[in-house]
């Protein structure tokens, strides 16, 4: 551990390495905080080019670029009420009403800095969990792995909605769509259908850009020509930013609570940075002595999601990172980055590769400072960008993604996979299906498949017998029981 | 879009129903493989099938939309993008087909013209026709992106352009 510490600690203080972490800070920046684009759809864009790099730049990179998009997405959520991402969502509840005060700078300056020090918490927990880790993992067998990842689809299948059906469905179908293509153990062509394109299977890069990035385009545009994606809105005066640091210092017992509430709920999959900061919203109104405040413009309701949001990107990755479970569909785009990069997420990030992991670990805790001192730098500049023309920006970015899926594979399948789930995830989105289990289904694949055979060839039935085999079984079955109740009372109550 | 509305089937049927045609395709298809290759895909697909089957029925009896107001929860939308319900659906669908027209006529561009032509031509109709820009902040775009985007693939990255069919059509190297 000791030796990997120093070697990690050799390769990301290195000039180039600090330049691509600052350069992925920067990107991140930039297209992270506007509404409906984001670290994900950014990470998406960038993956064909992410893989010609060495890993530990590459991850650098990714870190850098993931690390700001839950610190910039609040930017347009406190001062124009549209949420960067769906992880900013809670902040809109006081970050919107302070602007609206005249808070702004206060606001944001809260913002940011519970953002930095959430995300160095959670990224601390990382740390510090790793020891605890690595003897649980020995104790994880193929189909123990295989639970888990059975677990894993089946939670982000039933967590990603009020349809718990249809989110097992898409779940099952990325998970079929992953199978086109040779069968890892057998070498046999599946479902190819005579088409060279694929034999190789369809590339995850035009299908994620398909699913999220152009039906997201298109709804941005929706207000015609005119539209900016944030309405003018003054910021006051530069002095309140320092009340917002002042107010993290008053309730930093608030803070510490809600980045643990963060990690925890990254660390657990399928849930995702989307329920942590309303969990930690709801603690910070429930544990507040005075609660009248809370949503018309109480800064605990913006120290406590940010802090949240942060941090459960931090148990995200140690998720990925361990296991090889990714906690949510941006994870599942990093771990696919990953397995371009010739890295298995998974246990052997934790014996073989474990100096790349705390690369990673280095990575965050420096990505969240770097991000944290740009917001406070440059947040009149930023802001400025979310009042340009949505129709300016749209031709620019199709063209980026255009450009994204074509260079996964050079090959004209690409565009036209690009297209055909460009309409299947517009119809799904307008339809109320939810779109990442298509994309985590995909992504575990061939980690389910590869333990579902080991398994049954290795243990027989005898596998079904195993202590934590069990255990996992019964945690999916309390998770598909837990999901069909919550929804029959959404429903009762719709 | 979501609502079912006299004796019309709920939109999301026909969703249903194409992911239930799609995964009974590759079940059905499973069955020339041998055990060892078929065991994953069937363990996967028929219990997917018959979660699809399900949601297809639901779909037709017109339960879809009651899913659906399910969903509009704030707490329901985990892990995706809620979507904008305060815009009539009708709009919604006539904004979808015409960007995608737009998007359909680009991937048409770069089929016959090649990336590198194509790329400014959309950028520079699309601002003229759907942004009312004027001609000099199109051509600036326009331009700033070409260059961007042959800078970085072509110059520095070398990437393999597709040809272009006319290219091809005319016997010309491009």
């Amino acid at each position: 551990m000791l030796d990997a510490a120093i070697t990690a600690t050799g390769e990301i203080f290195t000039l180039s390495r600090m330049a691509w972490l600052f350069g992925g800070v920067l990107l991140g920046s930039v297209i992270g905080f506007i509404p409906g684009i984001g670290g994900r759809t950014t990470l998406a864009i960038l993956l064909p080019f992410i893989v010609k790099m060495d890993p530990a730049s590459a991850l650098v990179l990714i870190v850098g670029i993931h690390a700001i998009g839950n610190t910039a997405d609040t930017i347009p959520a406190i001062l124009f009420g549209i949420p960067g991402s769906t992880s900013a969502t809670a902040t809109v509840m006081d970050g919107f009403p302070m602007a609206k005060k005249g808070e702004a700078e206060r606001a944001m300056g809260a913002s940011f800095l519970s953002s930095g020090i959430g995300g160095l918490i959670g990224a601390f927990t990382v740390l510090a969990t790793i020891p605890m880790i690595r003897p649980l993992i020995l104790t994880f067998g193929n189909p123990e792995f295989f639970m888990t990842a059975i677990l894993a689809i089946v939670m982000i299948g039933l967590l990603t909605g009020g349809a718990p059906v249809k989110g097992l469905i898409v779940g099952g179908l990325g998970l079929l769509i992953g199978m086109i293509g040779d069968a890892p153990q057998t070498g046999v062509q599946r479902w190819t259908f005579d088409q060279l394109y694929l034999s190789d299977g369809i590339s995850l890069i035009p299908i994620a850009l398909g699913v999220f990035a152009i039906p997201e385009l298109i709804d941005m545009t929706l207000g015609g020509e005119g539209t900016r994606i944030a309405a003018a809105a003054p910021i006051t005066s530069s002095s309140t930013k320092w009340q917002g640091v002042k107010d993290v210092a008053t309730h930093w017992w608030l803070l510490v609570r809600s980045s643990f509430i963060g990690s925890w709920i990254g660390i657990l999959p399928g849930i995702g940075s989307s329920s942590a900061i309303w969990l930690a919203y709801g603690h910070a109104v429930q544990s507040g002595k005075d609660k009248e405040n809370f949503g018309k413009g109480d800064v605990r309701g913006v120290i406590a999601p940010e802090a949240a949001n942060n941090a459960s990107d931090a148990g995200d990755w140690c998720l990925t990172l361990a296991f090889g479970i990714p906690g949510s569909a941006t994870m599942s785009l990093i771990m696919a980055a990953m397995l371009l990069l010739g890295l298995t997420p998974g246990p052997k990030m934790l014996t073989d590769h474990l100096h790349l992991t705390l690369v990673i670990v280095w990575s965050l805790v420096l990505a969240n400072l770097m991000a944290t001192g740009l917001c406070f730098a440059f947040t009149k500049q930023l802001a400025g960008i979310t009042k340009l023309p949505v129709h300016y920006l749209f031709p620019v970015l199709i063209v980026l993604i255009f450009l994204a899926a074509y260079q996964s594979t050079a090959d004209w399948g690409d565009l036209l996979a690009l297209l055909v789930f460009s309409v299947i995830g517009i119809s799904m989105k307008r339809l109320g299906w939810p779109r990442p289990p298509l994309i985590v289904g995909m992504v575990l694949q061939r980690l389910a498949e590869t333990y579902f055979f080991l398994t049954t060839k290795l243990y027989g039935y005898t596998w079904l017998k195993r202590p934590i085999v069990i255990m996992l079984f019964g945690l999916t079955v309390w998770t598909i029981i837990h999901a069909i109740r919550r929804h029959a009372k959404t429903k009762a109550r719709a | 879009m979501s609502e079912k509305s006299g004796n019309n089937l709920d939109p999301s049927f026909w969703l249903s129903l194409f992911f239930t045609a799609v995964i009974a395709l590759l079940v059905g298809t499973a069955l020339r493989l041998d055990w060892d290759t078929r065991l994953f895909p069937w363990a996967i697909g028929i219990p997917a099938l018959a979660l699809a089957v399900r949601q297809l029925l639901t779909d037709w009896r017109g339960a879809g939309a009651k899913v659906e107001q399910g969903e509009a929860n704030p707490s329901a939308g985990v892990l995706d993008i809620a979507v904008d319900r305060s815009i009539p659906p009708e709009e919604i669908f006539r904004h979808t087909v015409r960007t995608s027209y737009w998007i359909v006529t680009f991937a048409c561009g770069i089929w016959f013209l090649g990336f590198l032509i194509s790329i400014p031509l959309f950028i520079f109709f699309y601002l003229i026709a759907e942004a009312k820009a004027s001609k000099l902040p199109a051509l600036l775009v326009a331009g700033f992106t070409f260059l961007f985007v042959w800078g970085m693939f072509d110059w520095l990255m070398h990437l393999a352009w597709p040809e272009a069919a006319l290219f091809s059509l005319l016997g010309i190297k491009f």
